[in-house]
């Protein structure tokens, strides 16, 4: 990895970074869905730094995307009743996660080698996912259709009840 | 420069990072729209770290017979899965949402429903 794919990564990391950080303390509907499409960026960035140029768009098409899905405020009225001590000892265990996972990071050891892929690999990905792995492609695009399918229901009958 | 360059303990980390701030607005967040879209980022974190081994991980070693001196065993990368395991993450995380969405959509209109007037 040459010195701009190492700026390239710890810029976008921090993008990424920051961009969720600021889509789990925004309050505001609008500012949450900016803030995920710059985590998303982020995360495309770090894609793209590690030679995965197809992988970074998807990405950044789902998060796109899910940041308009965000956008619309269907869903105001809809508030959790989880007590606040289960919250806190969430809140705990996802720091505990932070720290676990990092020293598994940290600890870990881990073999280099040189890479011999290209730098978008959309041929690559796509045998796998049209060949190799045909049957997990359709099935999770048969969930995301029936996803699709039951949000467009779901806003057409909210739409007319209105 | 070199201690500065990037390896797979760098991307576990930001993957670390990311999916624990997706698991912290999933569990701490009351509202069910900031809890969803924090949803993407724990997908996310997971994307990175199949990116980062499919990067960085060798899949098998081979020897390599060099034309002076002995042979020497390298790491060969495989076909990249993680990439694929990648796509596949992103293309379930719209899902999620989606399907999030539409039954908090469902919820705030029942609920609406059931509220006395």
């Amino acid at each position: 990895m040459d010195s701009l794919h190492a700026i390239g990564f710890y810029a976008s990391s921090a993008l990424a970074l920051a961009g969720g950080l600021v889509v789990v303390l925004a309050s505001g509907r609008s500012l949450r869905s900016v803030a995920l499409l710059v985590a998303g960026a982020g995360v495309a960035g770090v894609y793209t730094a590690l030679s995965a140029g197809f992988a970074a768009l998807v990405v950044l098409g789902s998060f796109a995307a899910s940041a308009l899905v965000l956008a619309r405020p269907d869903y105001r009225t809809v508030v959790g009743s989880a007590h606040d001590l289960w919250r806190q000892l969430a809140a705990v265990g996802a720091a505990v996660l932070l720290a676990a996972l990092a020293y598994a990071a940290f600890r870990g050891d881990f073999a280099h080698v040189a890479f011999n892929g290209g730098f978008f690999g959309s041929a690559a990905v796509g045998r796998l996912l049209l060949v190799h792995d045909a049957l997990a492609s359709e099935a999770i695009g048969a969930f995301v259709l029936a996803a699709l399918i039951g949000l467009t229901v779901a806003w057409r009958v909210h739409d007319r009840s209105r | 420069m070199s201690n500065f360059t990037p390896g797979l303990v760098a991307v576990l980390f930001v993957a670390a990072g990311l999916l624990s701030i997706g698991a912290l607005g999933v569990a701490w967040r009351r509202n069910l729209a900031a809890a969803l879209a924090a949803v993407p980022l724990m997908f996310g974190g997971a994307g990175i770290a199949f990116v980062g081994v499919a990067r960085f991980a060798a899949r098998a070693p081979a020897q390599v017979q060099p034309a002076y001196g002995p042979r020497v065993i390298v790491g060969v990368s495989g076909p990249p899965v993680g990439q694929e395991i990648a796509v596949l993450i992103a293309v379930v995380s719209l899902g999620v949402v989606a399907l999030g969405v539409a039954l908090a959509a469902r919820a705030s209109r029942s609920s609406a429903q059931e509220r006395p007037r």
